[in-house]
């Protein structure tokens, strides 16, 4: 039946339908100019790099101060630079911004060893205070997913280090709806047994798990590239995003098992207080200016669980930001880029 | 109605409710008791294989995975270490006053138009 229906459209649609071919032939990964805004390498410590994105216009903007982007852990950063014309970091730049970009580079066997700890008190750290050092002002942070979460357990400790933060799609309950969280919960996922077998999370592990949060997506996917598969700019976009999508790194073993024992199964950002190795957190400690962005239609990060920032935030200025789409379309998005972005790097530009 | 809108309703139709159905077998317990089993035993068997092969490379006198993962783990630790120490002494010599502006980089390779 469905053959049918589509072969009768066909004979309606003559020109879509040719052209998928010559769409899908478009298909050149490498051709694409995905993370290619100019940047310098002026950072690195074991796979983390820190770039400096250099200026697209004369002027700077002193005001807001620097900005650090810090991308998920689980993806590569060049989400946050997609393409000329899409990326949001290029954006920040076209407003006058000075932005710094995290790459947390991919894990070997011996990362295995690294947990949250040394993520986030070294190596974030050590970011933070060469981008004080550098430009002898305080970064604002924008973190996105994970990178969000990063960010708020690094201010829980040098708060007065930092200018602004932004939260993109960052959980903070992990007690959620989510499938997500119900699988990390579960008693019989023994996370330390899986540790000692892969030693770092396999990326392939990792995938197979967010297919599995909305595995008819794919679907309604090609059925929008089918049908869009004359619009060379949204061919662009969609193979940029596609490349990210499938460019997983593995996750380095001993930050997995915090992630899952601290922060999903504690629920540990949800207390007053708490310990994260060596370092003992008050939440208390935040009185910086916070902006969240976030979905309503998250299947990964679901509302409740970016929501919860509300209630762990004891500063006085906090913003909310509704976004359109999903995980990765609020934030980068046709929507996010003509709505959210501007408005956070109007945000960031308010004196701290 | 044209077929098309109706293909479109039920494939949406269709496109719910078996996202319904799998996203509840996604979160039975039986179902996830099933596959945490399985996972479980595959970790195990993995385990049992990896302790053989190091207590071969063991007796051999060789160096196995471990030993070199740990070893590659000590020479970041100590790189990170080196950094500790250069900003110790950065604010003991400039007695923690700091120029404004000051251009810096902590790498070898100091100037990358990166193109991932």
């Amino acid at each position: 039946m469905s053959f049918e229906v589509l072969a009768d459209e066909n004979a309606n649609r003559p020109l879509k339908w040719t052209h998928f071919v010559p769409g899908l032939k478009h298909f050149r990964p490498a051709n694409l100019p995905i993370g290619s805004t100019a940047k310098d390498l002026v950072h690195s410590e074991n796979k983390l790099k820190l770039f400096r994105y250099q200026p697209l216009s004369a002027t700077t903007n002193s005001k807001g101060g620097p900005i650090l982007l810090i991308p998920s852990l689980i993806n590569k950063s060049y989400i946050l630079d997609l393409l000329p014309g899409y990326s949001f970091a290029e954006y920040l730049l076209k407003q006058g911004h000075d932005v710094f970009i995290l790459d947390w580079g991919e894990p070997t066997d011996e990362d295995r060893f690294i947990g949250l700890e040394t993520i986030v008190f070294r190596y974030l750290q050590r970011c933070l205070q060469f981008i004080n050092e550098a430009t002898q002002q305080k970064p604002n942070l924008i973190g996105y997913c994970i990178g969000g979460t990063l960010a708020w357990l690094l201010a829980l400790e040098k708060a007065n280090e930092i200018g602004r933060m932004c939260f993109l799609t960052t959980p903070f309950d992990f007690h959620n709806e989510s499938l997500l969280s119900e699988w990390s919960r579960l008693k019989s996922f023994d996370v330390e047994k899986m540790i000692e077998s892969t030693g770092n999370v396999p990326w392939y592990l990792m995938q197979s798990s967010f297919h599995a949060l909305a595995p008819l997506s794919p679907i309604r996917k090609w059925q929008k590239l089918a049908e869009k598969s004359g619009d060379q700019e949204f061919l662009d976009r969609f193979y940029a995003l596609e490349t990210w999508g499938n460019d997983n790194v593995s996750f380095p073993g001993a930050a997995f098992l915090d992630l899952i024992k601290v922060l999903y199964r504690e629920n540990s950002l949800m207390k007053e207080k708490f310990e994260l190795a060596q370092h003992c957190l008050v939440t208390d400690s935040i009185d910086n200016p916070v902006m969240n962005v976030y979905s309503q239609t998250d299947h990964i990060v679901p509302l409740a669980a970016t929501q919860a920032l509300k209630e762990i935030y004891r500063g006085t200025e906090y913003l909310d930001l509704p976004s359109i789409g999903g995980h990765i379309g609020a934030i980068v998005g046709g929507r996010a880029q003509s709505e959210t972005w501007p408005q956070i790097s109007q945000w960031l530009s308010s004196s701290n | 109605m044209t077929r098309k809108n109706l293909f479109e309703q039920a494939y949406t139709v269709w496109e719910k409710r078996t996202s319904k159905l799998l996203d509840s077998a996604m979160r039975n317990s039986q179902v996830l008791k099933v596959s945490s089993d399985f996972m479980n035993q595959q970790f195990k068997s993995k385990i049992v294989v990896d302790q053989a092969l190091l207590k071969t490379w063991r007796n051999l006198l060789l160096p196995n995975k471990k030993d070199q993962e740990k070893t590659l783990h000590l020479l970041n630790e100590l790189h990170s270490r080196i950094f500790d120490l250069e900003e110790r002494i950065e604010e003991l010599n400039q007695g923690n006053e700091k120029p404004l502006g000051k251009k810096k980089t902590r790498t070898k390779a100091t100037r990358t138009s990166a193109n991932a």
